[in-house]
């Protein structure tokens, strides 16, 4: 299966362009206008990536708005010649990858399984979207930053503190399991 | 092109939006590392610092810095809220705030109340009534003219909605069906109490300082009580027994039977049962107090108290201060929360509610 024809030619990540190195300096003046660039041009990957990994559209809203405080927080201590949105994605997919394991969690524990059951993708999502939601977490999350955010597997490895190996595998697995489910 | 560019997650404009406000105010009450401190800056930095000292060496000065350190027994307020300091949900302004400090902004309803176990959120605004989910969600909206103070009260299985819409107080279920009248040529300036349980009673203030309770499924009333000098707030104790009324000359505690088993005057500003009991806290202008014991006092003005639904601590809003001060009710150290309009978008003042 090609996920890049189903989904759409993918664009590699932009390195930290001029205009964002400049954002991200003038957020860390105290420019509200440049936070507010910097969120305008990132909340919606960020929400996006979120969603595909939890299928929960008040947990994505969590998430990414969790990163983006946990931004604020770091910002001073942001190296400016760096891009910004490796740097938040990483905190989007890992914090993403948590949330689906403690939801997995409290399914465990909880007396009234169908009310923690993850919830159906909506009917209106493109059937590789709802696809996804039968895939393990990690196998998400690695989907999510190759074929929709476009980083290489190297990458990944990076920002997932991850071998690169496993990174391979788990996209190889996941994308079996996604060959089965849409074809 | 991104594939990104293709795909939209559900809900996502909204969810953009409401972020966008957290974010902005998280931003906005960050302290930016100074990089590069220029001369002149110090020099204003010590200025500032001598002119403090020497306001505090002299008499007045001294007697100013020594009664706000005195007011609250605490020297300094947290910038920022980040874990509340009993368990719950605090509603306040359209804004969630969680147990760990963090905060969801549901938009810009500044009426609002929780369902009784906490899981959805009622508001006024402007002409509609609109139930949420505590993520923001709306599950329905009743569009009706000039809606203000709507309460939730009922069961797990079964719950109903006080409300006024102009003059009319009316009631709606839980689920937004079966809206009807219940009395009409009220002011509605005072919230209406529904008495927890399952028998959808409620107490309301009527002009000429009089209170009813009403069975409104019954149609029947419970008790009426007259010569209350201009009520200000109405609240049941937690098992449903003791009906508060807060006037502008003190407060007077019904029983379910509508005889007055407690008075005491004064000129409180707010008072409220302690959850799972009946004592009752008090809040004068400058003094907290709970069974006739003054847990804090200050020279500013105070607002409110609401207490934890444990009961352990009390919130009390310091509006002119922007402050929100957790007050423990046996004993220990005030914890102060500054800067909340900031972190609120300009809310925080009143607090609507703070749930389990």
């Amino acid at each position: 299966m090609d996920l890049t024809a189903r989904l759409g030619r993918i664009s590699p990540i932009e390195a930290g362009t001029p205009d964002e190195r400049a954002l991200v300096r003038a957020a860390q003046d105290g420019s509200a206008e440049a936070m507010e660039g910097l969120y305008r041009a990132h909340w919606p990957r960020a929400y996006r990536a979120a969603y595909l990994v939890v299928h929960d559209a008040a947990g994505a809203e969590d998430i990414a708005q969790e990163a983006f405080l946990a931004a604020i927080r770091a910002l001073d201590r942001f190296d400016r010649r760096r891009p910004f949105g490796p740097w938040l994605h990483r905190i989007v997919v890992n914090r993403a990858i948590d949330w689906s394991r403690a939801r997995s969690l409290r399914r465990e524990v909880e007396e009234d399984a169908s009310a923690a059951a993850e919830p159906d993708p909506p009917a209106e999502l493109p059937e590789l979207v709802r696809s996804l939601a039968a895939l393990q977490p990690e196998q998400r999350a690695v989907i999510v930053l190759r074929h929709l955010l476009g980083y290489t597997p190297g990458e990944i490895a990076d920002l997932l503190d991850l071998p690169r190996g496993t990174v391979n595998s788990r996209l190889r697995r996941g994308l079996d399991a996604l060959s089965k489910d849409v074809e | 092109m991104s594939p990104l560019d293709g795909f939209r997650a559900p809900g996502e404009a909204a969810a953009q939006e409401r972020g966008r406000h957290v974010v902005a105010a998280a931003y906005a009450r960050r302290q930016p590392v100074q990089r590069r401190r220029a001369p002149i800056r110090l020099l204003l930095a010590l200025g500032t610092v001598a002119a403090l000292a020497a306001v505090a060496f002299t008499p007045p000065g001294h007697a100013v810095l020594t009664s706000v350190r005195k007011a609250i027994g605490i020297e300094h307020a947290q910038d920022a809220l980040s874990a509340l300091p009993a368990p719950g949900r605090i509603l306040a302004g359209g804004w969630i705030v969680n147990a760990d400090g963090s905060a969801r902004r549901l938009g810009a309803y500044a009426d609002s109340s929780w369902s009784p176990f906490g899981r959805f959120v009622v508001t006024a605004a402007g002409d509609r009534i609109v139930a949420l989910t505590d993520a923001g969600a709306v599950r329905w909206q009743l569009g009706r003219p000039v809606t203000s103070l709507p309460r939730w009260g009922g069961t797990r299985t079964d719950t109903r909605i006080a409300y006024f819409s102009g003059q009319q107080l009316r009631i709606v279920a839980g689920d937004g069906t079966g809206d009807r009248p219940v009395s009409m040529h009220l002011v509605p300036r005072i919230a209406p109490a529904w008495r927890p349980g399952s028998s959808f009673t409620l107490a309301y203030a009527e002009t000429h300082g009089r209170v009813r309770v009403l069975d409104v499924e019954r149609r029947r009333l419970v008790f009426a009580a007259g010569g209350l000098a201009a009520p200000r707030k109405l609240e049941w104790s937690s098992d449903g027994r003791r009906l508060l009324v807060v006037t502008r000359s003190g407060l007077v505690v019904f029983d379910e039977r509508g005889r007055r088993v407690a008075r005491r005057t004064g000129r409180f500003v707010d008072a409220a049962f302690l959850p799972a009991s009946d004592r009752v806290v008090t809040l004068t202008r400058h003094v907290l107090s709970l069974d006739g014991r003054t847990l804090f006092r200050t020279s500013g003005e105070l607002g409110q108290v609401v207490p934890s639904p444990n009961g352990r601590r009390l919130l009390v809003t310091w509006p002119e201060a922007d402050q929100w001060l957790f007050v423990p009710t046996q004993g220990g150290r005030v914890r102060a929360v500054g800067n909340i309009a900031a972190q609120l978008d300009g809310s925080g003042f009143p607090v609507d509610g703070w749930t389990s």
